[in-house]
């Protein structure tokens, strides 16, 4: 064996990159090198306790037991690196947007001021009626899981955003699901590891999606990658910063990340070494700073909301009490907040609509809480009340609008006459919402889609 | 909306309000009941050095929490809460509030001392429980037991004539527990006394009870004790920090 | 039988043992030191006052480099690596990077650790808040003369917590084994700034307390009896900010209540990681290492300060958390076992 005197530093790829012809032990040096130096969260790439769920993906599709649908060309995808530096693709078009219950039902403003944005951006999308709940608050809430069902309705639910362009005349894989609700994605990140490890799940879920009709070629369909649309927001708010037109350089934002967006599967997790050095979850947080908000850290930041699936409907006493002592009182006492951002749709309902029972107990704070989205949206000149729909939420937002310099008097009165008009019949839509539905008796197949 | 788990829950950590309206809307109950946090927030730094000040004290610091005091406790056999290691940790670390929770039980040392016997360590426990139901009563913490009140008059009656009549500490003991003095008690013990004891003890009795004897050149005793309560009393009173008029006298 | 030739790697106690040893013992000793200076980490890193002798590190591993700087039969090679190592017991042939080529019958590498990296540990603030340090940090306020203060603002302490375990006994992040030396260095460390500042509180959080052997009177006693420092049985959860002092959460194990307590600084009791370069090195010298990535030891039975490869040893923390005076020991030990190979280079004890 002849010994290759080393060359002196690694040098990386450069653009006056060639190859070093490394024999394979001193490649592996480069490589330990670069990680013992380079990534400092490097010391876990390896372990074998950790595990890139998308490896074993990529095996059961050769073996030919899964197909995946993939993250195209027509998707855009952004590159973002998660815990452990890995990669993630990040679609920014051709979305097909998977709702939330409670953002529906509760907050109205949180999944308009996203396909807001996107209009904006003049995103193709799909907003489909054919979807259904993915029973995680059950899951959580009850404590009776039954895995086989989840994991079926995850599946239920991709597989349509797959086939939904077919209604379109477009072929297969064309939209990309987008998940707007943090319990959704969370729950569908752990179905998918429960189903890569799996056969007998895998065979159950099978049987179950052979009879729905939901195989690709009799088999189980599975999404390269599960993207929270606070992703979406994060990849894209450089150019959400070059449509802002309220200026939020005084502003004061605590950030609230939720558990099951950011601890749970946690090495699916966007960091990002510009935003807070790495040290927190990167989504909402970038953002924010991208838009010119002070992001003030305080003492809980890591902590839960108090929302606890069962304990938002069984003991609120539990919700409401942590929501306001561990979450919007540190955020008020401490960093001064002028408002608290989130990024999924139980945290946004329990730190937002617990606040005024405070006043029982003398804990009046009356700090704004919303969603990412209906800041950028706001940022972006979006309406207060029209779209971001503030008025749905439970703590006042006057004193952070006039803050931002919208006059919200204004706004509630145009906000007002609109709704005579929406009274009357006359009433705006984000789009044509003959769109929403791709198929069975009231869908009509949209001429435009059919050139597309 | 009741609280399923109620009974992990502090009774004194639930902020309940049975009948509440807020803006117009009925609260009342459940709607509006809170619960507080059980998170420790601070230390009171001062706490073992205080108890050490007080007999019996002396030797907390050496405490390494092995248990040994509580697991041959006489009392911790049939009381869970009489928990003296616990005790000892609480003190050593400073978590007043979480020992004050204990304050009704800790006085339950029957003194037996096996604890003493056992400590690897030389703590000293039953010295430590003596101490701290000291430290309880000095800072106020607990009022007056009749077993102190009682200790306090007879006391204070040995130091005054170094003597003690027991008929005046049991009329002073009753009175200042609000006590009747007519008891049947103590009515059939004293025409008990009077049926059995000769004439002439019965009289030096009597005499004792009008006449409050002494014993002979007391008042150079007297002032060497009372001068030496009243500086220990000083010196455990600025050992715990206490001004004038804090906490209870002794 | 010529004198003969040894190739120590690494200055720090172990190393400085080790040459000094077979120097004494009639070997020629060539001294290998990646930095610019001898004296390994206790110099490197600005250690304050040792465990147990209480002396500065500066004079006692000085004194220990001026030896061995004054050694004729000691050849020291600063601010250089081995690169290339070749041969076998008795004829090895090790290329420096400063371009020397060097012959030797046997080698002892004394290579050391490396301080783990708290920033691998978001949770507990280090590198987020100027007022979480590390021992080392302390250690360099104490040697260096200018006091413990905090970073932020240079105001002294009135609260001090030391978290045990920093970088140990922790599966989260790949280091499963205990440092051995953060338990009783916190206990010096603890006495040292009660008093430097009588009036600071000093806490200690621990799962276990591993002063071991004679290390139980003056350091985990004496630190309570004689200094007041409290240990507090919980494992730190976070390190947060109020936006104006730290604040510590975790469980208090005994009361079984969590504790958000505010502290003035935060001491991060780091471990022992491998040496960093381990890799590096095991290639170059062909020597395996164990799990955990330190030097793995041959059965000490047969040999003590063995590696895989006969005629090459070790000693010190290079295969494991080690103190100062067991590293010296150990060098002084592979001085041993080496003058015995290359007088009867295969005997196994168990024979």
């Amino acid at each position: 064996m002849t010994h290759k005197e080393p060359t002196g530093d690694y040098n990386g790829f450069g653009p006056g990159w060639k190859a070093t012809g490394l024999t394979p032990a001193e490649a592996r040096r480069a490589t330990d090198w670069v990680e013992a130096k380079i990534d400092r969260r490097a010391l876990l790439v390896n372990k074998d306790r950790v595990e890139d769920i998308r490896e074993r993906m990529w095996e059961l599709e050769k073996d030919g037991e899964i197909v995946v649908h993939r993250i195209g060309d027509q998707h855009e995808p952004v590159v973002a690196r998660t815990l452990y530096g890995w990669e993630k693709k990040i679609p920014t078009n051709s979305l097909w947007h998977h709702k939330s219950c409670g953002q529906c039902g509760n907050i109205p403003g949180y999944p308009s001021s996203i396909l807001w944005l996107m209009n904006k951006f003049g995103i193709r999308y799909l907003d489909e009626t054919d979807q259904t709940s993915c029973t995680a608050w059950n899951y959580h809430g009850s404590g009776i899981g039954n895995v086989v069902s989840l994991a079926a309705i995850f599946l239920r639910n991709f597989h349509q955003a797959y086939v939904s362009a077919q209604a379109q005349g477009l072929p297969v894989g064309t939209y990309y699901p987008l998940v707007h609700c943090g319990t959704s994605f969370g729950n569908y990140k752990e179905m998918r590891i429960y189903l890569m490890h799996s056969a007998e799940l895998r065979e159950q879920v099978r049987k179950i999606l052979g009879k729905l009709g939901r195989l690709v070629d009799g088999k189980l369909l599975i999404p390269e990658e599960i993207v929270h649309y606070s992703e979406w927001l994060h990849v894209m708010r450089h150019r959400i910063r070059e449509h802002q037109v309220v200026d939020c350089g005084n502003l004061r934002a605590t950030i609230h990340p939720a558990c099951h967006v950011y601890k749970m599967v946690p090495e699916d997790v966007i960091y990002d070494d510009t935003v807070m050095d790495g040290n927190r979850v990167a989504v909402s947080t970038g953002l924010m700073q991208t838009l010119g908000a002070q992001v003030i850290d305080y003492s809980t930041w890591y902590d839960c909301c108090g929302f606890g699936f069962r304990h938002i409907i069984g003991e609120r006493e539990f919700t409401r009490s942590f929501a306001i002592d561990r979450k919007i009182k540190v955020a008020v006492d401490e960093a001064r907040s002028d408002v608290m951002i989130g990024h999924d749709t139980g945290c946004i309902t329990t730190l937002d609509k617990n606040q005024w029972i405070g006043r029982a107990v003398d804990k009046v704070y009356e700090l704004p809480v919303m969603a990412d989205c209906q800041f950028a949206a706001l940022a972006c000149g979006a309406h207060p009340y029209k779209l971001a729909q503030l008025h749905w939420h439970a703590s006042p937002f006057e004193t952070l609008l006039e803050k931002l310099g919208i006059d919200w008097q204004q706004a509630k009165a145009e906000f007002e006459s609109y709704l005579k008009d929406v009274a009357d019949g006359r009433f705006e839509t984000l789009y044509d919402p003959k769109r929403a539905i791709t198929s069975g008796p009231g869908f009509v197949r949209q001429q435009g889609d059919q050139a597309a | 909306m009741p609280i399923h788990e109620k009974s992990l829950i502090r009774p004194e950590n639930i902020i309940r309000h049975e009948s509440m309206n807020l803006q117009g809307v009925d609260v009342s109950g459940d709607w509006s009941t809170f619960i507080g946090s059980r998170t420790i927030t601070d230390y009171n730094e001062d706490m073992q050095d205080e108890i050490a000040a007080l007999p019996g004290g002396e030797y907390i610091h050496r405490c390494w929490q092995c248990g040994s005091c509580t697991n041959t406790c006489t009392v911790n056999a049939i009381e869970a809460r009489f928990n003296p290691r616990y005790w000892i940790y609480l003190i050593r670390i400073g978590l007043e509030e979480e020992l004050l929770r204990d304050k009704d039980i800790l006085w339950q040392c029957v003194s037996c001392n096996k604890c003493t016997y056992t400590c690897p360590r030389d703590v000293v426990p039953e010295g430590v429980m003596k101490a701290t139901a000291h430290w309880l009563e000095l800072k106020g913490h607990t009022p007056d037991s009749p077993s102190t009140i009682f200790d306090r008059e007879f006391s204070n009656q040995i130091f005054a004539t170094g003597k003690v009549e027991e008929g005046r500490v049991l009329r002073r003991f009753f009175a200042s527990t609000g006590q009747a003095l007519r008891q049947p008690w103590l009515e059939s013990m004293v025409i008990g006394l009077v049926s059995r004891l000769p004439v002439k003890m019965l009289l030096r009795l009597g005499l004792s009870a009008v006449l409050r004897p002494k014993t002979r050149k007391w008042s150079k005793s007297r002032a060497a004790i009372t001068d030496y309560l009243q500086q220990q009393g000083r010196a455990e009173r600025r050992a715990l920090h206490l001004s004038a008029g804090e906490g209870t006298h002794v | 039988m010529s004198e003969s030739r040894v190739l120590v790697v690494g200055s720090g106690p172990a190393g400085l043992s080790a040459a000094h040893a077979l120097a004494a013992a009639g070997s020629r000793v060539t001294l290998v030191e990646k930095a610019d200076r001898l004296g390994g980490a206790p110099i490197l890193s600005g250690y304050a006052r040792l465990v147990p002798s209480h002396e500065w590190a500066r004079d006692a591993i000085g004194g220990m480099v001026a030896r061995v700087e004054g050694n004729q039969r000691i050849d020291i090679h600063r601010s250089a690596v081995v690169e290339n190592f070749e041969g076998s017991l008795g004829n090895f042939r090790a290329k420096l990077s400063n371009g020397q080529v060097i012959g030797a019958d046997a080698a002892v590498l004394c290579t050391g650790f490396t301080h783990f990296d708290s920033v691998s540990k978001p949770e507990w603030g280090f590198g987020i808040y100027p007022d979480v340090v590390t021992t080392v940090q302390v250690e360099q306020m104490f040697s260096s003369g200018a006091g413990v203060r905090c970073p932020s603002d240079g105001r002294v302490p009135d609260r001090v917590a030391i978290l045990l375990c920093v970088g140990s006994r922790d599966r989260q992040i790949g280091r499963e084994w205990c440092s051995k030396i953060c338990c009783t260095v916190s206990a010096n460390i603890a006495m040292e700034i009660r008093e430097a500042l009588p009036k600071s509180s000093v806490y200690i959080y621990y799962m276990d307390v591993r002063t071991f052997g004679l290390y139980e009177g003056p350091y985990y006693w004496e630190s309570q009896e004689e200094h007041r420092v409290k240990y507090i049985k919980a494992r730190i959860a976070e390190v947060a900010s109020d936006g104006k002092r730290l604040i510590l959460k975790g469980e208090d194990t005994l009361v079984k209540r969590p504790i958000t307590i505010p502290f003035d600084m935060v001491v991060q009791a780091v471990g022992m990681d491998p040496n960093v370069d381990n890799v590096h090195i095991a290639s170059v010298f062909g020597i395996q290492l164990d799990k955990y990535g330190y030097v793995r030891k041959a059965p000490v039975y047969s040999a003590a300060g063995g590696t895989s490869r006969p005629g090459v040893f070790v000693a010190g923390a290079a295969t494991g958390p080690e103190t100062i005076d067991d590293s010296i020991a150990q060098g002084q030990s592979a001085a041993i076992a080496v003058l015995a190979a290359m007088r009867m280079p295969v005997q196994e004890a168990a024979e």
